[in-house]
């Protein structure tokens, strides 16, 4: 049984020809089309995420992974490129079909809670301008929360969760160093308890120490709330230590997938073992 | 599960199975149908840093262990001794050839079966522990040892005191246990491991080397908790060096040779002079 099925994910940015896909990929060695130069950014992706299961996506920068997380996450709206492929979620009774073709309410009301994303670039993620606590709210808002003592006492229970330290909930998230706003994102996805969660790059650019108390907190909140999430990471150990079943990225396309540690131990494509032997 | 699925919901109370072993049993499924029963498994590693030169780890190997049974794989360093337990455990992905294992919810095919199906039983039924412990960081060693249980279902409180209790037989000193096992010795580290593996008393049990990091004192524990701990119910194929050891628990030892099995036979006609 699976929470969240994609099949054929493709994105494009630029015109597009007939011949992308073919020239494209990893046979190819490149994501962009040599006959009408657009970027394949990913293509025929193909996985699927069962209740309470962690799945990564582990790449090279360039390789598609944050094109993948954007369009699984129904954050591709309003930006560049074609989108195309079925994406079905089963854990919304609103609607079963492709949420790729669905309305523009159901996929707002699927962003906003049912499907979380963690931004890889925290100004993607926070309002800057807000407190804390008011980037928490505000998701809380949209979803329809409308008492202002349930909203203060469901965002200081997130901070709690996350480990934000509460007495810091209405300064500005623009103060916060930058552990504690990947913490306030989380917060943010966590508000509405979505069914399904995507952490793009979650601990990039973050302190070594800081980076593994992040992790130890997705870790806790994974095995608490049995959360279903795709983490996408150039980082092996981040997956290892996160997902049961890992997909490989290159050039846009999934070369090789399996359960983690099998990917880690008993890499098969070329390229794999390429990462694998990068580890530093 | 799907039609590849014969259940046998008896299998877990074997009471007898020490018994059996006592009287002779030879594990080669004339009583019972086996419990594990690998068939014609290889392995090959194909390495592309090397021109994609193939690299053997397994070929044709093929052995069954009754339920209860206890199999000690031996052979010198290099022979698949580790490559086999990986292949069973699906941490190596076979080339060919057949696991089956008779779980809980029926047989499973553990080296075609799906990734999903695998991780069922790993949090479940199948357990595996490395020589070193492959812990997850920043956790304390109790709770190293009580997850498993946690994660089948055992409250949390009663987790932790089984987990303490099975530390305490290790003899880990009880200063430990709330302490990460990253600063632990390579001896303190390998009980941990062993703990957390035999806690949920799993149905199938892959061991690779878990004492070979013990002192005489600390191995003698590990020797009793293997053999009380895990009674009849669990059924083990571990990797050993210590003839000791393997005489205390195995009851068929299965020698291992350049990927291949030199022979397969019972304890008390293995000479455990070779391996010194």
């Amino acid at each position: 049984m699976s929470l969240l099925e994609a099949e054929g994910i493709t994105r494009v940015y630029g015109p597009g020809c007939e011949r992308c896909r073919e020239r494209t990929g990893d046979d190819a060695g490149t994501n962009q089309c040599p006959a009408c130069g657009s970027v394949v950014a990913c293509a025929d992706v193909e996985l699927s995420l069962a209740p309470g299961e962690v799945l990564g996506v582990v790449g090279e920068s360039g390789s598609g992974k944050s094109s993948l997380a954007s369009v699984l996450a129904l954050a591709a709206d309003g930006t560049e490129g074609v989108v195309d492929g079925e994406l079905r979620y089963a854990g919304y009774d609103g609607y079963d079909g492709n949420l790729l073709a669905a309305d523009y309410q159901t996929r707002h009301a699927l962003r906003t809670a049912h499907i979380a994303l963690v931004h890889q670039h925290i100004r993607d993620g926070l309002d800057m301008g807000f407190s804390g606590g008011g980037n928490v709210a505000e998701t809380l808002l949209r979803a329809g929360w409308r008492s202002y003592e349930d909203v203060r006492e469901r965002v200081r229970s997130l901070f709690e969760a996350t480990e934000v330290p509460v007495a810091r909930m209405d300064d500005p998230v623009a103060t916060y160093s930058g552990g504690m706003q990947r913490r306030v994102q989380l917060a943010r996805a966590l508000a509405t308890d979505p069914g399904v969660l995507v952490l793009d790059e979650p601990t990039t650019g973050l302190d070594a120490s800081v980076q593994a108390r992040v992790l130890d907190t997705v870790r806790r909140l994974q095995r608490e709330r049995e959360l279903s999430a795709v983490v996408v990471s150039h980082d092996l150990g981040v997956v290892r230590l996160l997902a049961d079943r890992t997909l490989v990225m290159r050039h846009g396309r999934v070369i090789e997938s399996g359960l983690t540690d099998r990917i880690l131990e008993d890499p098969h494509h070329e390229y794999t073992q390429t990462l694998i032997n990068s580890i530093v | 599960m799907t039609a590849d699925t014969d259940t046998d919901a008896d299998t877990n109370s074997t009471p007898g199975a020490r018994a059996a072993r006592d009287a002779g049993a030879d594990g080669d499924g004339d009583g019972d149908p086996p419990l594990l029963a690998v068939e014609g498994l290889t392995k090959r590693f194909r390495m592309h840093a090397l021109d994609g030169r193939e690299v053997l780890g397994l070929e044709e190997v093929s052995f069954s262990v009754p339920p209860g049974g206890f199999l000690a794989v031996v052979g010198s360093s290099g022979s698949g001794k580790s490559t086999l337990l990986k292949c069973v455990y699906r941490t190596y992905a076979p080339t060919a050839g057949s696991v089956r294992y008779r779980s809980p919810e029926g047989t499973v095919d553990l080296a075609s079966c799906p990734d999903r199906t695998v991780l069922s039983h790993r949090g479940a039924d199948l357990g595996y522990a490395s020589q070193f412990l492959d812990e997850i960081p920043r956790v304390p060693a109790v709770d190293v040892v009580a997850r498993p249980l946690r994660a089948a279902g055992t409250p949390a409180e009663a987790a932790r005191e089984r987990a303490a209790a099975l530390l305490d037989r290790l003899q880990v000193p009880e200063s430990l246990w709330d302490a990460y096992p990253a600063t632990f010795s390579g001896g303190e580290r390998q009980r941990v491991n062993l703990a957390r593996a035999v806690a949920p008393r799993p149905r199938l049990l892959l061991l690779d080397e878990p004492t070979s990091a013990l002192d005489p004192g600390t191995r003698a524990a590990a020797v009793d908790l293997l053999e009380e701990y895990l009674d009849g119910g669990t059924t083990v194929v571990g990797v050993f060096h210590d003839p000791e050891v393997i005489e205390a628990l195995a009851d068929r030892v299965l020698v291992l040779d350049g990927g291949t099995v030199e022979r397969e036979l019972p304890v008390g006609a293995f000479d455990a002079g070779v391996l010194e």
